[in-house]
């Protein structure tokens, strides 16, 4: 790679991301987690052992281990998080941090590329547009071009995507500016699209900035990556933090305002110790083209999914092998202008976990693999902990169920062992367990607090809601503390799952403020309601101070559709808002990007999704942009049959007939061109039905 | 029904063509140049004559099994990309998506009906209405540079 390195003269070292003291970092920050997971532990097993440690106690003292020091060091993360930004300071250079002033133009050629699948394409078109736009005024938009790389299967939604794309370009006059390529086949998901257009446009470009569909991005922002990327002919991977904005439900406010409050924190923490091998998360990043081409073809593993098979979590792997190439990989706190959207409830919260955690699972097979920098191989287990750390949380609390169940049934025995003079009396440590807990939920909830309570004491608490971000930050920790419980058996439910060799399909992530009927999270969540009240009359009839011990991880589960159903209240969310509650800086200073985003959103573009094949045979405009935009390749003989028997179908029954696979394939190998198929329709009415068809659904009755 | 249709019986003359045919024809012209967006009997008039000329021609290669529709079809495909040639001074106008895009581009230029009476015209100048296809042609994807993006390798490699 050194090789292929430019010359380091001309570049601006107001922009080099490097900083001193890397092992340094990490040697003080990792033994502090070290060391208090050591102390936390050992006071684990020293109250335990008070009454002779059992082996259940014993099982329960190692899971609380592998437990804590997953909390300790997201606590020092935390911690180091708060300084940095107490300080202002940046977490490479460990300078002030002061914003970036670009020398010069550009020079590099960028392109925004934006895989989608059957997403809507209002939503897509609209960042699209908002970024694009936020390009235009800062003067540079010549240094970029946007591709939206369609893998949509859904036959109106194509048809959509393609007017949305067409109404784009010439709305924005951006002909040659924004491409669309659609793939007629999707193997390996979202990474099989990437690779395939790496290999037939990529090239074409220096830099590549990867959008998800709910993506939006400054220009300022782009542009900085790209200026940076010019200067740092070393990073093979730039990551902003994306900013989680725009939805209303309750559940999508209390994370987006927590995410506003304390992300930047975490951010700014991971940021210090894992310098140049940071991590990829998928999208809002920029990559070099070249290097991304050359080292981050995704092998396949060996046996069948969910553990085998083509790799679905591909963010980490390819951040993997950048390092393994010796490409640096940063992640940049201060890069603002960067958003994304969350799922607006619970339940589909959940089902994108239940994605991640099988794409996670499987990089507990790349932990091992040979060539992988170390801290490369620290976030895939980080990766795997994320979901199995819940499992783990699960097992801790039943087998403390067990310990006390068989505590309280063991009678003490005063005179254990050898034969003595002196009785060993009971010891009561509830206050050292008492300490403990306090130690463990203040290693949870202390970096949040001061990230809050930074907020409220800085300058800009006014945009968060003023005197009510203490109010927000204190339900914040109230509703994410019974929804804990929810997701750890969710969590455990999702690596049972996969480990057991079930699958998840690939869909489209929800991205309108949807609620969730109560019906429908009590049928969702009857499985944990009934746990939560079983282990509660257990908890019961073992110890009466055991179930107060339980009773919030109780309450979590029992009452765990109300709060589903309330949190994914678009009523309540708006009622939040008025009140004050839960505000973040992009909605009481929106941005403009944000602004335009909104608006384009709340206009619609026009192009609804219709009945896409109907919209071919109506619309002339749709119909030969559609066929401008197929493939030039022409159908194997099986297929022409297939389709020509559609095409008869289609002809004598009407589209209403048609299945949604039948109009997917005629519309994708039409059995003769398009606009032949259009001419021969009745649009106007004919005088001679019978020389002319019409492919309008058939009035009923 | 027209594939058996005999048609070395269709004359010359339009005087003594099948009534069938001559309804075939205009049935044609008027879908082919409502699907570009052209209302008017001058445009359909000149497709029609168009694909009578081309009957004529093609009469000989006829055969039972053939769809007359589609012979049709192609015929009005010719005529018109054999127009756009004309226009755009460019011969690579047949191609499915060549063709498309010009559609795409003339639906979009004639978006007002300015365009409707030079639809097939080959008498005037037409450099306005090539410059505006020109500034309304589709790019969906620039030109391709092709690269191999090689699958990476989990196991060690041999020295």
């Amino acid at each position: 790679m050194k090789d292929d390195l430019k010359s380091l003269e001309g570049l601006d070292p107001a922009v080099r991301l490097a900083g001193p003291g890397r092992k340094l970092r990490r040697f003080f920050l990792f033994g502090a987690a070290l060391v208090t997971t050591a102390y936390a532990s050992w006071m684990m097993a020293d109250v335990l052992a008070a009454d002779q440690l059992t082996m259940m106690e014993a099982v329960v003292v190692t899971f609380f281990t592998i437990n804590f020091a997953w909390i300790s060091l997201s606590f020092y993360t935390g911690v180091v998080g708060v300084f940095l930004r107490a300080f202002g300071l940046d977490a490479l250079t460990l300078r002030r941090l002061r914003p970036i002033k670009r020398k010069g133009r550009l020079r590099s050629k960028n392109v925004v590329i934006i895989p989608v699948y059957n997403e809507s394409p209002n939503r897509v078109f609209a960042g699209l547009r908002a970024s694009y736009e936020s390009l235009v005024a800062t003067g540079e938009i010549d240094a970029f071009d946007f591709f939206v790389l369609s893998d949509t299967r859904d036959p109106d939604i194509w048809i959509a995507e393609e007017m949305a794309w067409a109404r784009t370009c010439a709305e924005l006059n951006a002909r040659g500016k924004i491409f669309f390529r659609r793939r007629p086949e999707n193997t390996e998901r979202k990474s099989g699209n990437l690779k395939e257009f790496c290999e037939t446009y990529a090239a074409n470009y220096d830099h590549m900035i990867v959008f998800d569909a709910d993506s939006v991005m400054s220009g300022e922002a782009m542009v900085n990556m790209a200026y940076m990327m010019e200067n740092n002919p070393d990073a093979g991977i730039i990551q902003t933090p994306p900013q989680p904005t725009g939805r209303m439900t309750l559940f999508a406010r209390v994370l987006q305002f927590i995410s506003r409050v304390h992300g930047p924190t975490m951010s700014a923490g991971l940021a210090f110790w894992c310098m140049g091998s940071s991590n990829y998360w998928g999208h809002n990043a920029i990559i070099r083209v070249q290097a991304f081409i050359d080292c981050c073809g995704l092998p396949v593993l060996s046996g069948k999914p969910p553990m085998g098979g083509h790799i679905l979590s591909h963010d980490f792997v390819e951040a993997a092998f950048m390092r393994r190439a010796g490409w640096r990989v940063w992640l940049i706190p201060q890069l603002e202008g960067s958003w994304e959207e969350l799922p607006p409830n619970l339940i589909d919260y959940a089902i994108r976990d239940r994605r991640w955690c099988q794409g996670n699972m499987q990089h507990a097979r790349l932990i091992f693999a040979h060539g992988f920098r170390p801290l490369s191989r620290l976030h895939f287990f980080m990766g795997v902990m994320s979901f199995v750390s819940s499992p783990l949380w699960l097992l801790l609390l039943l087998s403390s169920t067990v310990a006390t169940l068989q505590n309280a049934r063991l009678t003490h025995s005063f005179f254990p062992g050898q034969f003595t003079m002196f009785p060993q009396w009971p010891v009561d440590r509830s206050f050292e367990m008492l300490m403990l807990l306090v130690f463990t939920i203040g290693m949870l909830v202390v970096p949040k607090v001061i990230s809050v309570l930074m907020v409220f004491i800085g300058r800009d608490r006014r945009k968060y809601g003023g005197f009510a971000v203490l109010i927000s930050g204190l339900l914040e920790m109230i509703y994410s503390a019974l929804q804990a419980p929810i997701m750890m058996m969710m969590h455990a439910r999702f690596v049972f799952s996969v480990l057991t060799g079930n699958q998840v399909g690939w869909d489209a992530q929800e991205r309108d403020d949807t609620g969730v009927p109560f019906m429908s999270a009590l049928k969702t969540h009857k499985g944990i309601i009934a746990l939560g009240l079983i282990w509660g009359a257990v908890a019961i009839f073992v110890d009466q101070a055991f179930f107060w011990w339980l009773s919030p991880i109780l309450a979590g589960l029992v009452f765990s559709p109300w709060l589903t159903h309330w949190s994914s209240s678009l009523a309540l969310g708006k009622k939040a808002a008025a009140m004050g509650l839960f505000l973040t800086p992009e909605e009481t200073a929106t941005p403009d990007e944000l602004a335009a985003l909104y608006r384009l959103k709340e206009a619609g573009l026009g192009d609804d999704v219709r009945d896409g094949l109907l919209q071919l045979i109506e619309d002339p405009y749709a119909n030969a942009l559609h066929s401008a935009l197929l493939p030039a390749q022409k159908p194997d003989r099986r297929t022409q049959i297939e389709v020509g028997i559609i095409y008869e179908k289609l002809a004598r029954l009407g589209v209403e007939a048609l299945t949604r696979e039948e109009k997917f394939k005629i519309m994708s190998w039409p059995v003769k061109p398009l606009d032949q198929i259009m001419a021969g329709q009745n649009i106007g009415g004919s005088d001679h039905p019978e020389t002319s068809t019409s492919f309008a659904p058939a009035k009923k009755g | 029904m027209f594939e058996q249709m005999s048609l070395p019986h269709a004359e010359k003359t339009t005087a003594a063509e099948p009534v069938a045919l001559g309804r075939m024809l205009r049935d044609t012209a008027r879908a082919w140049t409502r699907s570009f967006g052209v209302s008017g009997e001058v445009a359909e008039q000149r497709l029609v004559d168009q694909l009578r000329a081309a009957l004529r021609e093609d009469v000989t290669v006829l055969d039972v099994n053939s769809n007359f529709q589609d012979v049709l079809d192609q015929a009005a495909h010719d005529a018109i990309a054999g127009w756009f040639a004309y226009v755009t001074r460019d011969q690579d106008c047949h191609t499915g998506n060549r063709f498309a895009m010009l559609r795409c581009a003339f639906l979009s230029a004639n978006r007002d009906g300015i365009w409707n009476e030079c639809f097939l015209d080959r008498d005037g100048s037409l450099q306005d209405l090539a410059l505006a296809l020109q500034v309304q042609m589709m790019l969906p994807t620039p030109a391709r540079n092709s690269r191999v993006m090689p699958r990476q390798s989990l196991e060690r490699q041999a020295s």
